[in-house]
Formats: structure tokens, sequence, C-alpha cells
């Protein structure tokens, strides 16, 4: 059937309009599989430029609540609370978004100001995040098309690449081996010291649901130390450092198939192998000796 | 130097137990293997100090071991003065005496070993390592002065026991005399290497410190072969080439078997 569409089409150079052209380029711009949908925007989502402008580990932006809480407040606005990564909030000094403004003013202003807040609000980590698109996003002055270009080849389209590192979003993803390796472990003085800052530090809403998370680890991810319900203070106590000859007899874990009473004492703990078979003597008397060919 | 053995096995084990046992941890249950103890042992084993080994009683003017043996200390003249007295019988006997007295020592301290092992360490005497029950045999004559003894079980598996003695009591005792004198400690490894294997063995001092050499070296094996290791040694073999001599003959014997 196709091919008899195409045997009557007369061999005759078409005419296309330009209009039509416009919306094949258009098509080309177009994701697969969004046909049908309402046309993208050529700016990214503010929700994810607000995030990526930002940085991953600076302050979120502030929303129309927290205008309205500073409103409410009878306080002086000169505290705001910036969630970081620890329990505490740390209380940081912040100027006041719109000291001048009276309330119905601020009412009038505040779907407009909301964005130029985010955008005021210093970052507590040092790390000043404009708001601005990334060169990685086409500008919409990139992607127009010139309707009155009378050449059918356009120029290359700039396209934006797929954003392969997911977790710049997600600062709960840092695995514990990364985290680990920014601590001077070998107590070395030449090594600077842990920043206060760290780069995988999360704040906000991020760290209270990491902190919530890490109880829960998942049981086959080699980057997490298996100690389970243990607490430090149980691991710790269960070596006699002090060599205390008063305290609980701790066995060794190298050996196996003891008797009842050593047995009782190696239920005690945790890292003690129990039920594998006892592993071979090859230099007692008895072997050795049985070994030997004195002729 | 302790030359009186222990009155009976009994009481050596009743000193140990009065001198060297902990009540509140030891047992005394017989193990097939070395108990897992942290802290206090059962029993304490480092005791070989002179001030922990040796107990000098002021009443009776006597000096014993922690083993309950009667000791007496002496210098070098006890054993020029054992030896002028051997070579009145004939010089060429003097080792071969030497010999007899170190293996019938050390086969009566053997008698008192497997007990005192299996008392001390809560376990079986086959059951125990060969190197720490070497060691413990003598470690006693360490602490007495009868020097370090090293041995080397590496070609145990072929016959062969290599043991090293530094400071002799011997050769302390009768200094430079240009020949080979320990034969009193190739008795005593004879005697004790007869009684682990439940065979008749024998030993030879290969190389002397009387002699010129930085320490004494003993080969224990089969007889036959230590009479080949001797004539080798008076040949003037150096102990490396006797060594692999008795290798390269064991190698033929199990390359072509009977």
């Amino acid at each position: 059937m196709a091919s008899q569409n195409k045997g009557e089409r007369p061999p005759r150079e078409l005419v296309v309009p330009e209009t039509m052209k416009i919306a094949a380029l258009l098509a080309e711009l177009m994701p697969p599989g969004s046909a049908g949908q309402p046309a993208l925007p050529l700016t990214p989502p503010k929700d994810v430029a607000d995030e990526v402008a930002a940085g991953t580990f600076s302050a979120p932006a502030l929303q129309i609540e927290d205008l309205d809480d500073f409103e409410a407040d009878a306080a002086p606005p000169d505290l705001v609370s910036v969630g970081v990564s620890h329990d505490e909030p740390v209380r940081a000094s912040v100027p006041p978004l719109l000291p001048e403004v009276s309330e119905p003013a601020a009412e009038a202003s505040v779907p407009m100001k909301t964005s130029e807040a985010s955008n005021e609000v210093p970052d507590t980590h040092g790390s000043t995040a404009p708001t601005t698109v990334p060169e990685s996003f086409p500008t919409a002055s990139e992607l127009s098309v010139p309707v009155s270009a009378p050449s059918l080849e356009l120029p290359p389209t700039p396209v934006p690449p797929p954003r392969s590192d997911s977790s710049a979003l997600e600062p709960s993803a840092v695995g514990v081996g990364q985290f680990l390796r920014h601590l001077n472990w070998s107590n070395d003085p030449a090594q600077p010291p842990l920043p206060t800052e760290s780069p995988i530090a999360m704040s906000g809403p991020e760290a209270r649901s990491t902190a919530q998370t890490v109880p829960q680890s998942k049981p086959h991810d080699p980057e997490l130390v298996p100690l389970g319900n243990l607490s430090l203070a149980g691991f710790f106590a269960l070596v006699n450092w002090t060599n205390d000859p008063q305290r609980v007899k701790q066995p060794r874990r190298a050996d196996y198939g003891l008797d009842e009473q050593t047995l009782s004492e190696a239920r005690k703990n945790p890292f003690y192998v129990i039920g594998k078979p006892r592993r071979p003597e090859r230099d007692s008397v008895a072997e050795v000796l049985a070994e030997i060919s004195w002729d | 130097m302790s030359l009186e053995l222990a009155r009976s096995t009994q009481q050596t084990l009743e000193h140990i137990i009065e001198r060297l046992r902990h009540a509140e941890v030891a047992d005394d249950h017989r193990r097939d293997h070395l108990r897992i103890v942290t802290g206090p042992q059962p029993y304490r084993h480092s005791y070989y100090s002179r001030d922990q080994f040796l107990f000098f009683d002021a009443c009776k003017g006597t000096i014993q071991t922690v083993y309950g043996q009667r000791a007496f200390l002496t210098t070098g003249n006890f054993f020029r003065s054992l030896v002028e007295v051997l070579a009145g019988h004939g010089d060429s006997r003097v080792d071969e005496l030497l010999e007899k007295i170190g293996r019938n020592w050390s086969e009566a301290m053997f008698r008192d070993l497997v007990p005192r092992v299996e008392q001390e360490f809560e376990i079986q005497f086959d059951k125990m390592s060969l190197g720490m029950v070497i060691q413990t045999w003598w470690w006693p004559m360490r602490a007495c002065g009868w020097g370090d003894c090293h041995v080397d079980l590496r070609h145990s598996r072929k016959g062969l026991v290599r043991i090293e003695v530094r400071e002799s009591a011997l050769v302390r005792a009768m200094g430079q005399v240009g020949r080979p004198i320990c034969s009193w400690y190739a008795g005593m490894f004879a005697g004790i290497f007869s009684k682990l294997a439940r065979r008749e063995l024998s030993a030879v001092e290969v190389s002397c410190a009387a002699a010129g050499a930085d320490r004494c070296v003993f080969l224990v094996g089969n007889p036959a072969r230590i009479r080949d290791a001797r004539q080798a040694r008076d040949e003037g073999s150096s102990v490396e080439t006797i060594i692999e001599r008795w290798l390269a003959h064991r190698a033929e014997r199990v390359s072509t078997p009977a």
C-alpha cells in the first residue's frame, strides 16, 4: 500500500511552505515521546534552575512562606535560621529582605519578589550561587529560529547534554567511603584540617532526610559499615584495651572448636565465629612425630 | 645449676599448684586444645627469672627450684673436676660418659615433663605444639644457666633435627680446647627426642664453641646417620655440608625405594 502511494506521487519537487519548515525544525527540538504534549519551555524549569544555580549544598531558596513568617514575626528579623547538616540550626545574620515595605505593598509584591529574595539570601557556606541559567542550557535566543531566513539550512542547534551526574542533585547519595576520605585518619599534621564546610555537607531538609535514612542502611552496600545496632561505645567496650585482668575474658576468633566453657564466653563476642570446623593442628607432638621418618 | 631431680612427679605437681596456680581461673581439666584465656592464666608461665625460679630456704640452707628440685650453685670448677675424674678412666670414654649422663638426665626429666606440661597448660601432651613442648622442657635449664637453645624443626619430617646452643655451660667451664666437648648436651637432646619419638635416637655435636665456632650445633636423628655425621665432622666437614649430605642421602632413599 505504501509502495503504491509512493508510486502514485508525481516526480516533481514539492513546494514546502515556510511555516511547515519552521514546524519541522521545532519538532526536531522537542524530545522524543513528547508529541501531543504541551510545548516545553526553552529555559529550564524554575525549580531546577534555582537548584542548579544555588548549588547542591547551599541554603535553600526562600519561599513565599518564609516571607510570610518574616512579616508575621514581631521580633526584628535580623536573625534567620539557616538549616545545616547539624541537628541544631545555625543562626546567621541576614539583612532584612523587605525592611521598608508596608504590609499591603508587601503582599502585592510577594509574587514578584520571591525569586529575587532567593537570589539575595547570603550564602552561609561561603559559596555565592547566582541564579543564572548555566551555560549548558541553551538560551532562548540560541534556540530561536530565524523566521525570515530564506535558506533551509539552519545553524546547528545546541542540545543540552544529558545530566549523568545525578548525585549532584541528590546529596543523600554520597557514599560513606567518599565521606571518610575527607577525614585525616592518619593524624598527619601536614594534611590540612577538615574544613568546617565539607563539600558534601548538607543543609536543611536534605540533611534531616539523610539522618533519617542512615540507620536504615542497605544490607549489601559495601560502603556502609555493618555495625548494626552496636553502638560505638559498645564496640570498644568489647575490647579489653587496658588489659585489665578484672575484665571479662575475651576469646580469640581465630580458634574454633572450643569447649563449652570457652564457647559460652565466645558467644558474648559478636566477632567470634562459632560453629565452623576446628582449624587442624599441624604442629602438635603427635602430628609432627607421626610424620617423621627417622630411618 | 639444678642437678637434683624432683623426688617424685607428684611432688613436682604439688609445687606447681602451690606456686603457679591461679585458683579463680584454673580448673585442672585436660583439654585437647589450648584454653583461650585472657588476663591471668590458669597457671603462671613466666617464672624463669632467678628470683621466681629459685627459692632459698635459709633455715635448711637449701635451694629449690619452682618444681621442688634441690639445686646448688656452682662454678665451672665442677665441670672441670668432673672431666678430670672421668679422664682418669681413659680419655676416649669421657665424651661417651658425658653423653650418657646427659641422656639419662633428660630421660628422667621427661618423666616429669609430661605431667608438668599437662598440669601447667591444661592440655593433653600429644595435642600440644612440639616446639612449645621443647621450649617448656628447656626453659628451666636456661634459667639455671645451661645456655640458650634453639630447635630447628624445618627438616624434622626428613628425620633431621638441628639444635643450636649458645652460652654452653661446658664451654664456659672448659674454655677453648679446640674440639667439640658438649657431649653432655648431645646426650640430653638424644634422650628427650628418643622419648618423644618413642624410639632410639642419637645426637652429635657437629660444631662447638670450644672449637672456635660462635655457637654449638647439634644434629639429632637416626643412630646410623648420626655416625655418618660424626665421621664427617671428624673429617673436617662443615655443618652445612653435613646437612646437605644428610638430605641428599634422604632424597636418594625416597627416590629409590627398596
